[in-house]
């Protein structure tokens, strides 16, 4: 199981140009505005960003190589390969807020409590973003799920919207630690739901 | 100290009993067929005949709706992890990323099976002189058949699977590729399935030839008995019209000239002896199955 997990990591190291870039971006944006608390939430959404279209591409690469045709020949269950890739969401995610803590400490030396739940927020989205994703790609393909993405971004902003226009009141401290509490539950119940559902899309395909 | 499988001559590595597989617009028919161990079986039939459909149900790709598929004596579905690590599958077209290298290959394969020989493979590299250094994608598309080729061998497999591997290929090429598999073959434990439709490259390597056509298996059978009993017969029209059509099992009519396959080019020697009664190249033989007469 562990090649497979490795030819995801291959795929990625082609791709050290557009990180580069995109680092080099969210530098130059950081200097521009020269607003050091700008820099947490930044890298914070560079990582529910990154995690997401890495895991896209090796989803990508994987049609492209037509890959999946050949893994069914080899020694591995399809419940393997799909685990590989709740695995790599999972390396990915922490491989990003671990980037963002060092940079944040570099920079900052020192984090607030503000700073590490903003950091675990990040990390949650991009394992929910996933968890929800994942399934879309197996089910539908890299180029009909690409229409799932922009609903799936989209929806939030859209129901976020409307709560605000509905005039509710705004939750309060004790409802966000509230929240917070229970989201490593909601998270890990969502991820590995999601988990279950790729195997079954997976089990009954037919390439 | 390692043990080596006796294997009792003979023995079947492949066998598929009455496989059915249902497609709205596709139907593979009872399949069936028998591949002993020791030998290469060429697998032809014309584009969207149920090769690659067959392949993908002894690979377990897709489910089978009845009959059963045993490899190496076991089943299919139930040992399937076991059979895998001892199965060599090469497709028609490269699977693996453009950018990798042949050592990325071989990194992955190598968590993949059990029994992966690194020096097995970089052996088959440097003999089909495959550069180490160079990405994929700079291959060319015989490389490219060569890297599959190198990475499905690489783990002492007993069965190699190939779906049309040498299509597209030169014939130079070919060649190079058919001799691999002779290669490979001289380990009497071991066996090819060899989906293809260039006939040429079955009559110079198979053993034993399965022709499929519309989803049904025509025949499966020894190459040497086929190429020995087939026969095309060939008549002028006015005349074919007075023999009986029994005795053929197709047949093309022209302006002028018919043509008809035999099963038995003795015995329709024996009984017209005045028409002209060749042999069938497997090319022939497929030609008539689908395109003659009934």
């Amino acid at each position: 199981m562990s090649g497979i997990l490795l030819k995801d990591f291959l795929y990625l190291r082609q791709q050290p140009k557009f990180l580069l870039l995109l680092f080099g971006f969210f530098i130059i944006f950081f200097i521009a505005t020269g607003n050091q608390t700008e820099l947490n939430s930044l890298f914070t959404r560079l990582i529910v960003m990154l995690t997401s279209i890495l895991v896209i591409n090796t989803f990508s690469y994987d049609e492209i190589s037509k890959w999946d045709g050949y893994a069914f020949s080899l020694p591995i269950t399809k419940k393997q390969t799909v685990l590989c890739k709740y695995l790599l969401t999972l390396i990915l995610s922490l491989v990003g807020v671990l980037i963002a803590l060092c940079i944040n400490f570099a920079v900052n030396h020192a984090m607030s409590v503000e700073n590490f739940v903003e950091l675990y927020c990040a990390f949650g989205v991009s394992i929910a973003f996933c968890s929800i994703l994942i399934p879309l790609f197996y089910k539908y393909g890299t180029q009909k799920a690409r229409i799932a993405i922009m609903i799936v971004v989209l929806l939030p902003t859209f129901g976020l919207s409307l709560l605000k226009n509905a005039n509710l009141p705004m939750p309060t401290d004790a409802d966000i630690n509230f929240m917070l509490a229970l989201s490593p539950l909601f998270l890990i119940v969502i991820f590995i739901a999601s988990y279950f559902i790729s195997s079954k899309i997976m089990e009954n395909k037919e390439i | 100290m390692i043990q080596k499988a006796v294997i009792k001559p003979m023995e079947n590595l492949l066998e598929l009993n009455s496989v059915c597989k249902k497609y709205p617009s596709f139907e593979l028919k009872n399949a069936g067929l028998i591949l002993p161990a020791g030998s290469i079986m060429g697998f032809i039939g014309e584009n969207g005949a149920g090769k690659t459909t067959t392949i993908k149900l002894i690979l377990n790709e897709i489910k089978r709706n009845s009959g059963n598929v045993k490899i190496f004596g076991m089943d299919n579905i139930k040992d399937e992890r076991k059979i895998k690590e001892q199965i060599g599958v090469v497709f028609d077209e490269s699977y693996f990323h453009g950018d990798f290298k042949a050592g990325d290959i071989a990194n992955i394969l190598k968590r993949v099976f059990k029994l992966w020989d690194d020096s097995l493979y970089e052996r088959y590299l440097k003999d089909f002189s495959l550069p180490k250094d160079k990405k994929i994608k700079e291959y060319s598309k015989g490389m490219k058949m060569k890297l599959s080729i190198a990475s499905a061998l690489a783990h002492h497999p007993r069965l190699l699977v190939l779906d049309e591997a040498t299509s597209g290929l030169d014939p130079i090429m070919r060649s190079d590729i058919l001799d691999i598999f002779l290669d490979f073959i001289q380990d009497e434990s071991r066996g090819v399935l060899f989906s293809s439709h260039i006939t040429t490259d079955l009559e110079r390597i198979a053993d034993y030839v399965t022709f499929i056509h519309k989803g049904e298996i025509v025949f499966s059978r020894s190459k040497d008995d086929l190429i020995e009993d087939y026969g095309i017969l060939k008549c002028g029209t006015s005349e074919f019209n007075r023999l009986d059509k029994t005795d053929f099992i197709r047949f093309r009519k022209g302006a002028f000239e018919c043509e008809a396959l035999v099963k038995n080019k003795t015995a329709a020697k024996r009984k017209y002896p005045n028409f002209i009664v060749d042999g069938a190249s497997l090319d022939e033989i497929m030609l008539m199955y689908v395109k003659g007469e009934k």
